[in-house]
């Protein structure tokens, strides 16, 4: 402690201060608290039987966290890019798993999230269902369009390309399954499928019936066409599922629809699934389709 | 008595000695409390480790000063998130603390004078601050004071002339 002399003589004041600057000290409980850490810490043993010293959290910790980020800046501007990414890719792939053809989020409905997801699939029978619910998917998005009045060739093109993606990858994972499993296992992936274009079928017959007879603008009359085309291609996949949805098709006509449908249940394989007298279709089934 | 039980004797003889003046230098320069708690508890961290290695220790208190100090330096230059350029033309930690500990000394409980004397000890020439604190508040002798800045016994006696001739201007004691 500093101690008066001929040299440094202090005089009153000066004392007290120092005084009141040594009397700043630790609180009994601060100093106790503290004492338990270090009781601690001298008396417990590491492994290698060295005083477990550094059992006490650094105060630095964030710092040092910051400190290290700092230095390895590519890295930590990595990983936010990646954290960002993730946060905002989440909300975009949400927003774009109702997207349809013709809407922005589309593309990366189709480009990016359902090629990522099927990846994630394997090779085998999970790929091959999963193309399989892509179709189904597919086809769900024509009923969405041509029950709101919105489908067009246009967007039918785009959705025949993805089609025919769908079902090639489909065929190409049936095809594994049938040569290192079994063919009944195969068999039985190519049957869910053609029974869900069959449930699509039934659908698409409905709106198109019920488009057809609403038909007053060109726009309408498009709509309805398209989506008698698609029907007419649905059917003719209930046949053989693995063939080109893209291949030209007869021309359907927007009229008679029933009688074309009543006519091709035979070869179907599935005439029970298909309802021969469909019933007209109001708004209020339109808003339900809609749904579905 | 073994070893252990030895090295614990001694490092719970120097804590109870040694605490407050670690807790207080720390507290001073870092204006916060629980900074200053951490301060503390890194600064006896590093002497038991220091102890239990096996490393001789002839003054702990010029120890714990010097870990202190250097602790304070390494906080105030995370804190402040200085560049590594900077940090890699300043190794001596001298030139740190000029900008850095501009809230040195504020918000402690303390009474009148004591306060008014860290308030002009904060005036001080920089290199002179903790020359001075040491030798007036802690009452190290110059070749401590050397050991813990980092400087000779001598440097150390020169800076505390001259803080105290300039804190005497300062204050009007007859330091």
């Amino acid at each position: 402690m500093y101690k008066m002399n001929e040299k440094h003589r202090v005089n009153k004041p000066i004392e007290r201060a120092i005084e009141e600057i040594r009397a700043t000290r630790m609180t009994s409980d601060e100093r106790e608290i503290l004492r338990d850490k270090f009781a601690r810490m001298t008396t417990e043993k590491n492994a290698a039987g060295t005083p477990a010293a550094s059992k006490l959290e650094s105060p630095y910790k964030f710092y040092r966290l910051w400190d290290n980020a700092e230095r390895n800046w590519p890295a930590t501007i990595s990983a936010v890019i990646i954290l960002l990414l993730a946060l905002g890719g989440g909300s975009v792939a949400l927003a774009a798993q109702g997207s349809l053809p013709g809407d922005k989020l589309y593309a990366v409905k189709v480009g990016i999230i359902e090629p990522v997801v099927g990846a994630f699939r394997g090779t085998g029978e999970t790929l091959a269902m999963w193309q399989a619910s892509l179709v189904s998917a597919r086809l769900s998005e024509v009923e969405t369009l041509a029950s709101e009045g919105r489908l067009n060739d246009e967007k039918l093109a785009k959705i025949e390309v993805l089609l025919d993606k769908h079902t090639a990858a489909f065929s190409e994972a049936r095809g594994r399954v049938e040569r290192n499993e079994s063919s009944e296992k195969a068999k039985g992936i190519g049957e869910g499928l053609k029974a869900s274009i069959v449930g699509h079928v039934n659908i698409l017959n409905q709106i198109t019936v019920a488009a057809s007879t609403t038909a007053t603008s060109s726009r309408s009359r498009e709509n309805a066409q398209a989506a008698s085309l698609m029907k007419a291609k649905a059917e003719a996949h209930t046949k053989d599922v693995e063939s080109s949805w893209s291949l030209p098709s007869p021309v359907v006509p927007t009229s008679g629809v029933p009688e074309l449908i009543k006519n091709n249940t035979d070869n179907i394989g599935a005439p029970d699934l298909i309802d021969q007298n469909p019933p007209t279709i109001d708004k209020k089934d339109k808003k339900e389709l809609k749904v579905l | 008595m073994t070893t252990q039980d030895s090295l614990k004797s001694t490092f719970n003889a120097t804590y109870t000695a040694e605490a407050d003046a670690i807790f207080r230098f720390c507290l001073v320069r870092v204006s916060d409390r629980e900074q200053a708690l951490d301060l503390v508890q890194e600064t006896f961290t590093r002497l038991w480790k220091t102890l239990s290695s096996g490393k001789e220790m002839s003054n702990s208190r010029a120890f714990l000063f010097t870990v202190a100090h250097r602790l304070i330096i390494d906080w105030y230059r995370k804190k402040k998130s200085l560049s590594l350029e900077s940090m890699s033309n300043d190794e001596s930690g001298e030139s740190y603390d000029q900008a850095d500990e501009a809230t040195m000394y504020t918000g402690l409980e303390m009474g009148s004078e004591g306060r008014f004397l860290l308030e002009k000890i904060r005036e001080l020439n920089p290199s002179y601050r903790q020359a001075v604190y040491l030798r007036f508040v802690e009452g190290l002798s110059p070749p401590e004071i050397g050991d813990i800045l980092g400087i000779s016994a001598n440097a150390a006696s020169v800076r505390i002339n001259r803080g105290i001739r300039e804190l005497r201007k300062l204050t009007g004691y007859d330091v």
